[in-house]
């Protein structure tokens, strides 16, 4: 089934990887969000299926928007997408409320793997 | 935590593996070798597109990597060859793949410090365009590393500690 799917990253050329491969996936990208802050409204806005997060973004980074988008939220469904791959960190996020953790380079395959683990996992 | 030195070439060579590996999946381009010089760097001399991101926690670095028009240029057209550029952005494009490719090098290389218990926290890239020379402060420590990829060389600069200077590598008095 398609998924209602929002992107958060500071990067233009991730966002529009991202949006190539959730479209090639099949599922809909109903906005994006270059900063926590704007990640937080976008969320409370669309309501989406699926967000993925970047953890380094301006103004407040992925982990602070992640935890606040789930105490508002507690079913959300965030996955972070990052290169941030040191252990502590992958702990952290999903301290924060993230429910999976994909590391960049992203591929086709890794993306749709944790997507269908996550979707299972909340239904 | 205090600064210390004897990170740096844990990290250099945490890089320059890293590179190596991004450089190949992302773009195809092989990393042909590289020079090291000590931490005794006097001075750092920035090219025309340097994009410069802070290691933070237990490592405390500002690292800047320092991009050859012609490796860029290869970078930007294998990067973007799946997405749309729009017309009249191609120098924002080429900005924003030299960022996304430090910003993966350095993310990656924090999965070479999984023995540190500390988050080892990443700053978003900064882009600057103006070639520079910048002099070492006495309380600084410089150190720079060479890499060379079959489509031009980037310069890899690190400066600690990162509080010294701000994010577009300017001395902090």
């Amino acid at each position: 089934m398609p998924l209602k799917v929002i992107i958060a990253d500071d990067s233009i050329i991730t966002v529009k990887k991202l949006l190539v491969l959730m479209e090639g996936l099949g599922h809909q990208v109903v906005a994006t969000a270059s900063t926590g802050r704007e990640a937080i409204e976008a969320y409370r806005q669309h309501r989406p299926d699926l967000m993925t997060m970047d953890i380094s973004m301006p103004d407040m980074d992925g982990m602070e928007a992640t935890s606040a988008i789930v105490a508002e939220f507690p079913e959300a469904r965030i996955v972070m997408v990052t290169s941030h791959g040191q252990e502590r960190m992958v702990i952290d996020s999903l301290d924060a409320g993230a429910k999976g953790y994909v590391l960049k380079p992203v591929r086709i395959e890794k993306l749709s793997d944790m997507i269908a683990k996550v979707m299972e996992r909340s239904t | 935590m205090t600064f210390n030195k004897t990170i740096i070439p844990r990290v250099m060579a945490s890089i320059l593996g890293q590179t190596r590996e991004v450089l190949a999946a992302e773009a195809v381009i092989a990393v042909d070798g590289a020079e090291t010089f000590d931490c005794d760097v006097t001075k750092l001399h920035l090219h025309d597109m340097t994009v410069i991101a802070g290691l933070g926690g237990p490592i405390s670095l500002l690292i800047a990597f320092s991009f050859e028009t012609s490796l860029v240029e290869a970078l930007f057209h294998r990067v973007t060859a799946d997405i749309e550029v729009p017309p009249g952005e191609e120098d924002l494009y080429r900005r924003e793949t030299a960022a996304e490719i430090v910003n993966t090098i350095l993310g990656l290389c924090t999965t070479d410090f999984q023995n540190i218990e500390e988050s080892i926290a990443l700053s978003p890239p900064v882009i600057i365009e103006d070639a520079r020379c910048i002099h070492r402060p006495k309380n600084a420590v410089f150190a720079s590393m060479r890499i060379r990829t079959e489509r031009g060389i980037v310069s890899v600069s690190f400066v600690g500690p990162r509080d010294l200077f701000d994010d577009h590598m300017n001395y902090q008095f």
